[in-house]
C-alpha cells in the first residue's frame, strides 16, 4: 500500500492510503473550504419485542428491547437506567456520543376495541416532546409512524418514543415491523 | 386504579384534553417499571395533588 503523510504544523498526522487493489480511481475534492466528513458515526436499530400497556391519557414510553444493530453501543434496550459510554441513558432511549444532527424514526400500533378515543405518537428529547405525529381519532386498531432531524450534543441528550393515549384496556405492537431507529446525518 | 383516575376522582371537573400533550397536566410512564407519575402540571387553577392525596 502506497501512503502520503502530511504531518501536522506542531503535532500529529495524517496518512492518505491507496489500498493494494487492482484499477484506478479518483477522489475528487470539492472547490471550497470546509472540513471532509467521515460518517461512521452512531446508528442504531431497535424493534418491539413485547407489547406495552397503555394507561389512559398518559405519555407512555415504547419498548423497543430487540437490537437489529446498534454501532456505537448508544441504545439502551432494557427497562432500567445504565451507563453507555459514560452517558446515563434511561431505558428504550439512544443517546449517541458524538454531537451532530441525527435522523430518528420510530413506528408502532395500538390495538383495542370499541370507543372514540385520540393517540399520538411523539418523539422526545430529554424527556419532553420534541416531535408529535400520527393524531388520531377513532374507534379500531391504528398504525402509527414519526420521524424527525434533531441535534444531540453527544454527551447528555437523549431520545425516547412515546406513545400518548386517551382510551383504556389498549397495547403497543410486538414484532419485528415495529421499530425504534436514526442515525448521524451530519456532526455539528 | 390508574393515575389519571386517581386525579379524575379528586377533579372531576378535569378533561381529557388537559392531559393532552398540549394540555396543562402531563402524566408519564417511563417503562422503567415505577409506573404513571405526574411530570408536569400547570393548570391555571387547580393545586397538583398531593401524593397523600393520590395514595
Amino acid at each position: 500500500m502506497s501512503s502520503v503523510i502530511i504531518s501536522g504544523d506542531t503535532s500529529g498526522a495524517i496518512t492518505l492510503s491507496a489500498p493494494a487493489v487492482a484499477g484506478t480511481n479518483t477522489i475528487t475534492l470539492p472547490a471550497s473550504t470546509g472540513t471532509v466528513q467521515i460518517n461512521n458515526g452512531p446508528a442504531f436499530s431497535a424493534y418491539a419485542g413485547s407489547t406495552v400497556s397503555l394507561n389512559s391519557n398518559a405519555n407512555t414510553t415504547l419498548i423497543y428491547n430487540v437490537k437489529d444493530f446498534d454501532t456505537a453501543t448508544c441504545f439502551n434496550n432494557t427497562g432500567s437506567t445504565v451507563t453507555l459510554n459514560g452517558i446515563s441513558v434511561p431505558a428504550y432511549a439512544f443517546a449517541p456520543n458524538v454531537a451532530g444532527y441525527y435522523q430518528i424514526n420510530v413506528s408502532n400500533y395500538i390495538g383495542f376495541t370499541g370507543g372514540s378515543t385520540n393517540m399520538a405518537l411523539q418523539i422526545f428529547k430529554n424527556g419532553s416532546q420534541y416531535l408529535i405525529s400520527n393524531g388520531f381519532s377513532g374507534a379500531s386498531n391504528s398504525y402509527s409512524q414519526a420521524s424527525c432531524v434533531l441535534y444531540l450534543n453527544g454527551t447528555s441528550d437523549y431520545v425516547t418514543a412515546v406513545m400518548y393515549w386517551t382510551g383504556a384496556g389498549a397495547s403497543t405492537g410486538s414484532g419485528t415491523g415495529y421499530k425504534f431507529n436514526g442515525c448521524l446525518l451530519r456532526t455539528a | 386504579m390508574a393515575l389519571f383516575d386517581k386525579i379524575k376522582t379528586i377533579y372531576p371537573e378535569l378533561t381529557d384534553n388537559d392531559f393532552s400533550p398540549q394540555g396543562t397536566i402531563h402524566l408519564q410512564n417511563d417503562s422503567d417499571g415505577k409506573g404513571d407519575y405526574i411530570k408536569s402540571w400547570n393548570h391555571p387553577t387547580l393545586a397538583k395533588p398531593t401524593d397523600e392525596e393520590l395514595a
